[in-house]
């Protein structure tokens, strides 16, 4: 039987960039499963990495209640991915109901590229012979020691992969650091922005939209950088919508 | 825009933002080639993952039996003829040091590089008191001349290009011809080693810090690379240690275990030049060596760090290898941090040593990108324990009211998705009616991010307003 | 008393009083006794000419000069070879090394701790760590601590059985005849490199160090 797949929009996506999670959906469903969007709001790190705990927990219940019930999860994003995978557990360590049911929850979830390309196999659709550069994300890489993934369906897709010259850390977005730390961040920005933008790429791609912003964001407020969009787009066949900031 | 909700906490943020506009700071900041020699230093080192989980287990054994290996440690101390200070706090660590000197009617006091003789003050301290401190570290010196704190915790006068360095010796070794060409490291190098000479044979007092303390036989080691370290307690006649309770480890093997990732960690070095295990005075038919040996243990909010997650942070053996990994250290050195120890390891231990409130913003000014936790060399969850304190933060209310607004009217509505989902409906609507060109320069509650970016506005309808109009119930 | 103060409150943290007589029992077997040492692969030799070779690599990696000498009797003459005309005015010595014969070699010595304007000293390390390529050396009546320190040129000499694989065994071997007052390892000449991430040699200790690596033990 095709295994049912609940899908964690992601509450980036779900207000900048649609076509991400729809894009998600149907290289899912090409992997034979059934693609379900339960009802949602956020994964609640907006909560948990502001000191507020309690309110994380709550959220965090709500997204266990709503996605528990499926065969896997799939989160277009590694921080949010990372956010039910790493820290679930841990919020709810003591809790004797919860705290079983997030650890189930947490072993059955994965980040999109990391469904893709290790648990349902996908052969996406021939694209543009394009050449991509990948903006890791920090909770991709760290969290989920992902990264190869990416690259693998890229590869698959027919899109020429380059790589950055040294291993940036950070792209300086940082959730709401960004906001809290705005010359910080878009200074941090600034270094990712140099060295994606000198790799002459045709093109960034990453797995998490809120690197993916911040550099879109920062390229735009900079005037010049090449497109910048996710990875999902990218599988999905030729996008549609303009990259991201762009029309 | 401004006054948005988002706007983040004062002073350290101020600090950040001169710092990212001062050419010459970024130019220092430029030369930083610590991590790559790191890098180098720790591929070459096949075991490092085992080496790195033993060191955090060394410590934490440690910590967790930490009153009776500080019990040991003082009487292996005083059994080999030194003295033990146990200070609370900086005023009381400041106090013994004082009494020592004037016990031994020091005028003047050599030190060698110590964090924790920054931590409590005591060069300002020494000086009101009339004992004159001449730092012999260089990097020291060079800031004890400009008069600032240090900017990294290894490697304390980065911060200061070579000309800066030449200006200040100029202005202050005023015996030397005027037009002396300082134009090169060596020169620099060299003037500054011929005028800290003089000074270890004159010195009453020399001060140093520890890297680590041996319980089973009450001695200070220390690393360097430039000798000053043991000029300054070989030839003192009193020799002080000065050091935070966590330094300590059982025995002298277990030192070993740490000086494997220590130097590689800070410097790329398998080892540092110079490692002394200095235990007591002078024996009796020693020919030279300090007549007297003090150490002053230090607190200072250490013990407060030691009842949940926190303790962890007290594992750190201060090789610096998260401040070169950090991008926010990366893009404004220490000084912005306001307190001695900059960098991830400061975000989390100021706040226990200043106190949360007047450190309330170093553990928020985090991207929690990981790499701090993934180079520190006793694995000390660093992103975690900032927010362990962010939640602290939380819970006592420190963190601004406009934030905390924000994040309760953001929590009530994730927590009602239908009510969520109206939100997000309007925000797309208000941001597309705004945006030209595909993004905003400007948007209400997005002062913050629009200085520095555009703000790309949402391509369409949010994406459950979408999947509902296409028939479907989410 | 601040000493209880501290005590009480590592223990108030910690949720416990004093250590169990167990527990303190196992602590102080702890501090009796070393746990078996993780020794990478670096600090782990075939043989002793495997040994040997990567010490003498590693020392002189380190920005060390290395002079290999038969025996005993040939030091002087090597050290004066060595340094040449800084080896004129007075020399610095190690006691322990007082009973070669440095007049013959045209070297005048000063046995005792280091005194000031003695361009160089010679003194007599207690080990070699051929992990780190480290001298080891360890103060007492004959090996004066300053020497090590003062002079612009530090000539260290080593019996080549005194070579050991790992710091653990060098920190062994100092402390062999009970723990010595002070325990240095030395790797090279002093540096800085806290101007501008610059690499000087020669910041405030010797700006030379020369091992003497004596006897021919493991080629
Ligand atoms: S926290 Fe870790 S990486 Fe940072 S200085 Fe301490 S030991 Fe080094």
């Amino acid at each position: 039987m095709a295994p049912r797949v609940g899908l964690l929009v992601t509450c980036l996506v779900d207000l900048f960039r649609p076509e991400v999670a729809f894009a998600a959906m149907r290289l899912v469903t090409a992997t034979g499963a059934t693609v379900v969007v339960p009802r949602q709001s956020c994964c609640g790190q907006p909560a948990y990495n502001n000191g507020d705990r309690m309110g994380a927990c709550l959220i965090a219940r709500q997204v266990v209640a709503a996605f528990e019930g499926f065969d896997h999860v799939v989160v277009p994003s590694g921080s949010c991915a990372g956010m039910v995978t790493h820290h679930y557990p841990r919020l709810f360590q003591d809790d004797a109901e919860f705290g079983p049911r997030a650890r189930r929850l947490a072993a059955r979830c994965f980040e999109l590229t990391q469904y893709l390309a290790d648990v349902a196999p996908l052969q996406p659709p021939a694209g543009p012979p394009v050449t991509v550069v990948c903006h890791e994300s920090c909770s991709g890489l760290r969290e989920l020691g992902i990264g190869r993934q990416a690259r693998t369906l890229l590869a698959r897709a027919g899109a020429t992969v380059v790589e950055i010259a040294a291993p940036e850390p950070c792209c300086g977005f940082g959730g709401t650091f960004c906001v809290k730390f705005p010359e910080l961040s878009a200074a941090i920005a600034d270094r990712t922005c140099r060295s994606l933008a000198a790799t002459g790429a045709d093109l960034v791609v990453g797995a998490d939209l809120g690197c993916l912003l911040n550099i879109a964001g920062r390229f735009g407020h900079l005037g010049g950088g090449p497109p910048v969009r996710h990875i999902a787009e990218l599988l999905d066949g030729p996008p549609t919508a303009p990259p991201i900031g762009r029309s | 825009m401004t006054g948005s909700i988002a706007d983040g906490p004062a002073d350290f943020r101020r600090a950040a933002v001169a710092a990212l506009a001062d050419p010459a700071l970024q130019q220092a900041l430029g030369r930083n080639g610590f991590a790559q020699r790191r890098a180098q230093a720790i591929a070459a080192l096949p075991e490092y993952p085992e080496l790195r989980a033993a060191a955090a287990a060394l410590k934490d054994h440690v910590l967790d039996h930490l009153d009776h290996y500080l019990e040991r440690f003082a009487a292996a101390v005083e059994a080999a003829g030194g003295v033990v200070h146990w200070c609370d706090d900086a005023e009381s660590a400041v106090a013994a040091v004082l009494g020592v000197a004037r016990a031994c009617g020091a005028r003047t006091a050599t030190k060698g590089k110590s964090m924790a003789g920054e931590e409590i003050g005591l060069n300002a301290a020494l000086e009101a008191a009339g004992i004159r401190p001449i730092e012999t570290d260089l990097g020291e010196y060079i800031i004890q001349l400009a008069h600032e704190p240090p900017s990294h915790i290894i490697a304390p006068a980065s911060h200061k290009s070579m000309a800066d360095v030449a200006g200040l010796f100029r202005a202050h070794h005023r015996d030397r011809p005027a037009e002396r060409p300082l134009d090169q490291a060596e020169i620099l190098v060299d003037e500054a080693r011929t005028i800290l000479r003089p000074a270890y044979g004159v010195a009453g007092l020399g001060i140093t810090g520890a890297n680590f303390l041996i319980a089973e036989s009450g001695s200070a080691v220390i690393v360097t690379n430039e000798g000053n370290g043991d000029l300054t307690q070989a030839l003192a006649p009193v020799h002080l240690v000065v050091a935070g309770i966590e330094k300590l480890v059982p025995r002298l093997e277990d030192a070993a275990l740490l000086l494997r990732l220590l130097a590689r960690s800070a410097t790329g070095q398998d080892l540092t030049v110079y490692t002394t295990v200095a235990s007591g005075p002078r024996r009796h038919a020693d020919p030279d060596g300090p007549a007297a040996f003090h150490v002053v243990l230090i607190d200072n909010g250490r013990t407060a760090l030691m009842g949940d997650a926190r303790k962890a942070m007290l594992r750190c053996i201060r090789c610096g290898a998260c401040l070169n990994h950090c991008p926010v250290y990366g893009q404004i050195g220490g000084h912005p941090y306001g307190a001695t120890y900059g960098g991830p390891m400061g975000q989390v231990l100021t706040p226990a040593l200043a106190g949360l409130g007047a450190a309330r913003d170093l553990p928020q000014a985090s991207t929690f990108c990981g790499r701090c936790a993934e180079v520190c060399p006793v694995a000390i969850p660093l992103p975690d324990l900032m927010r362990h304190w962010r939640d602290e933060i939380h819970q006592q209310a420190l963190d601004p009211p406009r934030h905390r607004l924000a994040l309760a009217l953001w929590l009530w509505l994730a927590r009602r998705p239908r009510f969520y989902r109206l939100a997000v409906r309007a925000a797309s609507f208000g941001l597309r009616a705004l945006a030209r060109g595909g993004c905003l320069t400007a948007a209400p509650f997005a002062g913050g991010w629009t200085r520095g970016r555009v703000l790309p506005a949402p391509t369409g309808p949010s994406f459950f307003t979408q999947y509902r109009s296409g028939g479907n119930e989410p | 008393m601040s000493r209880e103060a501290i005590l009480g409150r590592i223990r108030a943290q910690l949720k416990r009083g004093p250590l169990e007589p167990a527990q303190a029992a196992a602590c102080d077997r702890r501090l009796a006794a070393a746990p078996a040492a993780l020794l990478p692969r670096m600090a782990q030799f075939a043989d002793r000419q495997a040994l040997t070779a990567a010490f003498c690599q590693r020392l002189t990696a380190g920005g060390a000069e290395l002079r290999r000498v038969t025996a005993w009797p040939a030091v002087p003459a090597t050290v004066a070879a060595m340094l040449g005309p800084a080896g004129r005015p007075a020399l610095g010595l190690a006691p322990a090394l007082a009973m070669l014969d440095w007049a013959a070699a045209g070297l005048t010595v000063v046995p005792g701790p280091a005194r000031p304007a003695q361009p160089a000293a010679i003194t007599k390390a207690v080990a070699g760590i051929a992990e780190t390529g480290s001298v080891v050396l360890a103060s007492g009546p004959e090996t004066p601590v300053t020497l090590n320190f003062l002079p612009d040129i530090h000539v260290v000499c080593l019996e080549a059985a005194a070579l050991v694989a790992s710091l653990e065994d060098g920190f062994g071997a100092a402390r062999a005849g009970g723990l010595p007052r002070s325990i240095t390892l030395i790797g090279g000449p002093s540096r800085t490199a806290d101007i501008e991430q610059r690499m000087v040699m020669g910041a405030h200790g010797p700006r030379r160090l020369v091992v003497l690596l004596v006897g021919d033990h493991g080629g």
